[in-house]
């Protein structure tokens, strides 16, 4: 999910929404980005479960889903998955000794 | 209170576990994936001082060492556990008692071993959440090694 705070006007984003629930006219009324690339923020942001939406009468509203927490708890996830993975790779390529110290 | 959950991670691998136990800790800079340097010049070595109160770090092409562990338990060739010397806002955490902690075993299976990390005792974490919530939303929040980690999961 990190990628999708690569962007820092995707991170001003969020900050908008974590403060308050918004709509994305009122996210778009305070930064210096169209409605439409609030749009396509939110919508990488939504995808990579970082915010959520729901319906309140006509607007569409946007509400965070993760605490600081969780971002660390993701990024170490994603981490130990990559390492764990390329020690594997490591492990199985070089010649196994059966136990022989070398 | 804010609780985080451990993380768990694990594989199997070929040989026993003291070769396993010896790959990882002895060999660290030839597997880790380089995108995941938190040191800001580029690593040439990776030591793990092998002992309790042993340290854990990268040594840079600029000369410089940066530790990044402490080892707290030592029990080759079954498992090792570290202090994650690394703060909420990725900044060297001196004080090994407000450090989260990482555990690695290594258990025989058939002629394999399969390796399971848990990173966990976040409650450590002085500021944890306060501090991840503010690096995400300051604008410069993002260490420098954290940005490419960033770009290269973007890729």
């Amino acid at each position: 999910m990190l990628d999708s705070l690569a962007d820092s006007t995707r991170r001003d984003v969020l900050d908008l929404v974590r403060r308050k629930p918004s709509s994305v006219q009122e996210i778009a009324d305070q930064l210096p980005i169209s409605r439409p690339a609030v749009s396509q923020h939110l919508k990488i942001l939504k995808g990579a479960g970082v915010v959520t939406s729901h319906a309140v009468g006509t607007r569409r509203v946007y509400t965070v889903t993760t605490d600081g927490f969780e971002v660390l708890r993701q990024w170490l996830d994603v981490m130990w998955r990559d390492a764990l993975s390329s020690f594997a790779a490591f492990a199985d390529s070089r010649p196994n000794d059966s136990g022989e110290d070398s | 209170m804010t609780t985080i959950t451990d993380v768990r991670r694990e594989v199997t691998v070929a040989g026993a576990p003291q070769r396993a136990f010896d790959l990882f800790t002895n060999h660290m800079a030839e597997w880790w994936p380089a995108e995941h340097h938190l040191a800001g010049s580029p690593v040439v070595a990776m030591t793990v001082e092998p002992r309790v109160g042993g340290r854990i770090y990268d040594s840079c092409e600029d000369g410089g060492d940066s530790v990044w562990g402490q080892v707290t338990e030592w029990d080759p060739p079954a498992s090792f556990t570290f202090a994650w010397m690394i703060t909420g806002n990725w900044q060297l955490e001196t004080d090994v008692d407000k450090a989260s902690r990482v555990s690695v075993t290594f258990t025989a299976d058939g002629d394999r071993t399969r390796v399971a990390l848990v990173h966990k005792d976040f409650w450590r974490m002085p500021e944890g959440g306060q501090g991840m919530a503010d690096s995400v939303g300051a604008a410069e929040g993002w260490g420098s090694g954290l940005q490419c980690f960033a770009d290269y999961v973007a890729t």
